[in-house]
């Protein structure tokens, strides 16, 4: 009860009611502050300055097309009858293309039938000749070799003879020389002088020596003449031999050769293979003519692509240039755009980048550019082959990629960047003492740009990285304001 | 009639002396409704501009615009507010606590060591902030309450002033109403709580408030113990003035004016009756 009445004398008194009240009204301007300060305060995202690499997206209109191109050809010197496809017409396989005028296939047909049997003509003409070059060759060797046989039984039988008589010449020098008188005295001296040397010597008369001396040089004489003409004899019969075989080698030898001559095969004449040749373009001549007639000269399509060039029309004739020029779906596909630019092409070969395709709205991923090609002054073109498992047709495609610069050590979003009139800046949260405790104070930090794409901008200022920059504010900032961070 | 007219200038010069000492003030009230783009004019000599500074008597173009910035966008005053009205209520709280009792201890204790120590009170309350600082800086330090309010708080509590104030009022309890009632109860306590606390409450609030105007508005403890800015009271809060804020400036001390005022208009009497018995007795 006191303790009632003190604080009802005390609190409740005339000067604490009014400091109550007055402190109560505070109280609640203090908690609409609050909740004003918290609407006005500017509420802030942050970012860091990062190490990257600014990207720049690169856009390339261009179009999808067939990798290989066909030439379809029609036989040359054939009259178009009608031209079913245009150029840019999509084609499937089985279209009828063109067709050629009947009559001149007729007429075509024609000349090429009495051309072949022209040819027929010249051949077996070409034949005739040849076998009648054959059996005279045959004749000849037959001949040739009969000549042959003849020479040399005759030849060998003259040579047999040569050697005979050469060998019984020999004989008789042979047999002469062994009655030669010395070398018969000379044995029979021999044996006197044994016997003598035995029976003791044998006395003679000196004129029967002499005579009997006497008688062996005319004997002796008589002997040697015989020998020189035995020897002169032989030598003839030699010489002789020598010449028969000499003769019979000469007419062998002559006898080979015409042999051999007769032997040579006769070679047939190149024109009939040169005319069989011509025969055989001719047939096929024939055979595709004959072909187009059975389709009534239609020519159809062999492949799903689109004409990309059509060089006839009706009334036309044929030439060997192609008559039109395909693009092959069967093949792969790949992309062509253009680029222009003042500088070098922003892509390079090998670059990655992603293909749409309009009309089908498709996106091919992970394509690489095969070639950047300089067409004209500022101007490159692009291709990308799409692969065979692109599965797609030819239209109109948007190729995108993306150029990368340099490394930057620091780089900051776009929306962080801000101009003033003293220059572009960034505004870096930072946490200061205040009345109100520590609190997130913005200050301004001048920067110089080096180079920027839409996202980022790399600065030259060294700023550290955790520093804290704002990227987005709900409200524009003036340095030293307070900003509430916003965790995003 | 010369009595009258003697009457009537005297009444005349002190009301002109009190419009004069409350001038100022209403200087504050007119610069707080004022737009800050004419106290920018008004002001500025003393906004760093070259030429005169004045003020009017009452603006070209009041708004309270400056109110509501103060009251409603800018929470720091709320902050320097409350702490203003923390130091100021533990303060005054603690030496009711600390102050009454030693008053009535003093009152009650007769004798040289009372005097004496009565005597160096005295001395100490009439010594100024600036000779007992440095000493008081050592062992706020070293008790490790630096930058912190108790570091404001405690010194203050113990602070001599509000004792002698108090004590006046003690020493005039007539000496047969303690003997009156020591008869009712022996106990010094309920002496204290009963007798002598109700007979000494003028005096009590008196001091208290004294107290609570001074403690408002000091300025070097805080600025010489208090180095964080959230612990800052109002007093030493206010910003560089400048053209930005000056008119902030002008409502921001009207503000805080006002509960001084209100303390002061309707504790008149007992502040008035406080300070005359000071005087008497002194």
């Amino acid at each position: 009860m006191r303790f009632l009445k003190f604080v009802k004398h005390t609190v409740l008194g005339r000067i604490n009611r009014g400091i109550f009240l007055f402190l109560v009204s505070m109280a609640g301007m203090t908690v609409l502050s609050k909740i004003g300060d918290s609407f006005m305060i500017p509420q802030v995202e942050v970012g860091f300055p990062e190490q990257a690499k600014l990207e720049y997206p690169i856009e390339i209109e261009g179009r999808i097309k067939a990798d290989g191109e066909r030439a379809v050809y029609g036989r040359e010197g054939l009259r178009i009858g009608h031209v079913k496809k245009q150029k840019g017409d999509f084609v499937k396989k089985g279209d009828l293309l063109f067709v050629f005028d009947k009559k001149e296939l007729d007429l075509q047909i024609k000349g090429l039938e009495q051309k072949i049997y022209q040819c027929d003509l010249q051949i077996d003409n070409l034949e005739d000749v040849y076998q009648d070059q054959v059996n005279q060759q045959r004749k000849n060797l037959q001949r040739a070799q009969e000549d042959y046989d003849d020479i040399l039984n005759s030849m060998g039988n003259a040579v047999d003879a040569a050697y005979l008589e050469m060998e019984n010449a020999k004989a008789e020098l042979e047999q002469h020389d062994n009655i030669n008188p010395k070398k018969m005295q000379e044995t029979e001296v021999t044996s006197q002088d044994a016997r003598a040397a035995k029976e003791g010597p044998i006395p003679q008369d000196a004129q029967t020596a002499k005579k009997d001396l006497q008688k062996e040089e005319d004997t002796q004489n008589a002997w040697a003449d015989k020998r020189a003409e035995l020897e002169q004899n032989y030598l003839d019969m030699q010489k002789h031999y020598d010449d028969a075989v000499a003769l019979q080698q000469e007419s062998v030898k002559s006898a080979l050769r015409q042999l051999e001559d007769a032997r040579q095969t006769v070679s047939r004449d190149p024109s009939s293979v040169l005319v069989q040749m011509e025969k055989k373009e001719l047939e096929e001549s024939l055979e595709e003519l004959k072909e187009l007639h059975q389709a009534g000269g239609n020519v159809y399509c062999e492949f799903d692509g689109q004409v990309l060039d059509c060089s006839i029309a009706t009334g036309s004739i044929t030439s060997m240039e192609p008559v039109m020029i395909l693009e092959d779906f069967s093949q792969s596909f790949e992309f062509e755009g253009m680029i222009e630019t003042s500088v070098d092409p922003e892509v390079g070969e090998g670059t990655e980048c992603t293909i749409e395709i309009k009309p089908e709205h498709k996106v091919l991923e992970g394509m690489r550019i095969e070639k950047v090609e300089a067409k004209d002054v500022g101007k490159y073109q692009v291709t990308v082959p799409l692969g065979p498992d692109a599965g797609t047709y030819p239209g109109d495609a948007l190729l995108s990629c993306t150029k990368e610069s340099r490394l930057y050590d620091n780089c900051v979003p776009v929306s962080a960047l801000y101009s003033g009139e003293t220059g572009d800046f960034v505004i870096q949260v930072k946490e200061e003492v205040t009345i109100l405790g520590m609190q997130a104070v913005a200050e301004y930090v001048p920067v110089t740009i080096i180079e920027k794409n839409n996202l980022y901008a790399a600065v030259k200022e060294n700023l550290s990285k955790t520093d804290s920059i704002i990227i987005n504010a709900s409200k524009p900032i003036k340095e030293g304001d307070r900003v509430r961070i916003i965790e995003k | 009639m010369r009595d009258s007219m003697i009457k009537k200038v005297s009444y005349f010069l002190i009301v002109f002396v009190s419009v004069l000492s409350c001038f100022p003030v209403f200087l504050l009230l007119v610069g707080a409704i004022a737009s800050k783009e004419e106290l920018g004019l008004y002001l500025k000599g003393i906004l760093g501009d070259q030429g005169k500074a004045y003020m009017v008597i009452f603006p070209a173009f009041p708004t309270l615009q400056g109110f509501f910035e103060l009251l409603l966008d800018q929470p720091e005053f709320y902050v320097v507010f409350w702490n203003s009205v923390k130091l100021t209520f533990l303060i005054v709280a603690g030496q009711f606590v600390i102050s009454v009792p030693a008053a009535w201890g003093f009152s009650r204790w007769h004798g040289k060591a009372s005097s004496t120590l009565y005597y160096i009170y005295t001395v100490l309350m009439l010594l100024p902030f600036q000779v007992t600082m440095l000493s008081n800086y050592i062992v706020i330090d070293k008790l490790g309450i630096l930058d912190t309010h108790s570091a404001v708080i405690l010194p203050a509590v113990f602070s001599t002033f509000p004792v002698f104030i108090i004590y006046r009022y003690f020493c005039k309890i007539p000496k047969e109403l303690y003997e009156a009632f020591s008869l009712d109860s022996s106990s010094q306590f309920k002496l204290f709580w009963h007798m002598g606390l109700p007979l000494a409450m003028p005096g009590i609030k008196a001091a208290m408030l004294l107290n609570v105007i001074e403690y408002w508005n000091m300025v070097e403890q805080p600025l010489l113990f208090l180095k964080t800015p959230f612990l800052f009271p109002f007093s030493i809060y206010m910003p560089k003035v400048s053209k930005e804020n000056i008119s902030y400036i002008f409502v921001f001390s009207f503000v805080v004016l006002v509960p001084m005022a209100v303390i002061s208009y309707w504790g008149r009497d007992e502040i008035q009756g406080g300070i005359g018995t000071l005087v008497l007795k002194t």
